[in-house]
């Protein structure tokens, strides 16, 4: 090891004299006391440098729990508000349906059923038997009024 | 790895005794640290940056630091890298700046040293960074080879062809100006 050392500086001797005969110093100086201090200016760099840190993790991490939480409020809502919805939803097809029964025209009825039905469903109560094909006098309708109890004055007025 | 060195590597991986520890760290390596970085950035102001940030960096990454190394290799080579970041940086700059001119100061007595110096200092500056890192480490703060690989990461072989290449280029420089 040692000679390896020794043919090597032989070598540099060799290749550089103006560098190996005599070691050349080239340590520029610092400023008069910049040693003294040097400890204090790192140390107060590491502080400053760990205050903003802090403050830039403070930050995240508010950040971050401001939008979890906005996230698990939203979700929370909308689990909460899918019950009311599907209700909601049932309770406007209901109300939809019976607006478009009470203002359905009678010709959209039409359209729904037909004439002859609206005959058969007659002729199957038997009104025409009833109330059509019977023939009655004046004396009978009032004998029925009154054992309906309707108003008398209108009675006299038939009369 | 000596026992001093293990137990101010203990202490500064200790919350409790951390801040004493980093003062003696900064108090012992600050000079031989502070030397190489000029030497690679070429002034003091750039210098004094660097330094600092190699000593905030050993403040946060001690935690991580594996003793599979020196300590002193080990702020080698973070100071090492601090410089050539730098350096890379400053060139990337369009106005880039590194004074050739305030790089070396003399230090010895005598106008022949004085001469010998600056011309040194000026044929630095002709050197790759990477090579001026190599001759730095070996020539003026006198580590071996075996050293500078933990500090470049670069194989000894490769060190030693580094290491003649830029005193052959010195020595060219030296003799022509």
């Amino acid at each position: 090891m040692k000679k390896e050392e020794n043919s090597e500086n032989e070598f540099l001797q060799e290749l550089s004299p103006l560098l190996f005969d005599k070691r050349i110093a080239v340590d520029a100086e610092p400023p008069a006391g910049y040693f003294d201090g040097l400890t204090d200016q790192i140390t107060d760099k590491i502080i400053a440098e760990d205050g903003r840190n802090s403050r830039g993790r403070t930050k995240i991490i508010q950040f971050v729990n401001f939008r979890n939480l906005a996230v698990a409020a939203g979700i929370a809502v909308i689990i909460a508000l899918i019950p009311f919805f599907n209700s909601n939803n049932i309770d406007q097809t209901l109300r939809s349906e019976l607006v478009i029964n009470t203002d359905t025209e009678i010709s959209e009825l039409n359209e729904y059923i037909d004439e002859s039905d609206l005959y058969s469903a007659f002729e199957e109560n038997e009104f025409s038997k009833t109330a059509v094909s019977e023939d009655l006098n004046e004396e009978e309708i009032i004998d029925y009024l009154i054992r309906e109890d309707y108003n008398e004055e209108l009675l006299i007025e038939m009369r | 790895m000596y026992s001093g060195e293990k137990e101010l590597i203990k202490r500064l991986k200790d919350k409790k005794s951390r801040n004493a520890a980093f003062d003696l760290l900064v108090k012992t390596y600050q000079q031989p640290l502070y030397y190489h970085i000029r030497r690679m950035v070429g002034n003091h102001q750039d210098a004094d940056d660097v330094l600092q940030n190699t000593f905030i960096k050993v403040w946060r990454f001690i935690g991580d630091f594996k003793e599979e190394s020196k300590l002193y290799t080990w702020l080698y080579r973070i100071a090492s890298n601090e410089a050539l970041g730098f350096l890379r940086a400053q060139r990337a700059k369009p106005s880039g700046n590194v004074d050739a001119e305030t790089h070396v100061a003399a230090t010895t007595d005598g106008p022949d040293g004085d001469s010998i110096e600056r011309k040194l200092g000026a044929a630095l500056q002709t050197l790759p960074d990477k090579q001026r890192q190599v001759f730095d480490l070996k020539y003026f703060s006198e580590l071996k080879y075996e050293e500078i690989s933990e500090i470049t990461g670069t194989s000894v072989g490769a060190l030693k062809a580094s290491y003649f290449h830029a005193v052959k280029k010195i020595e060219v420089f030296l003799k022509t100006h």
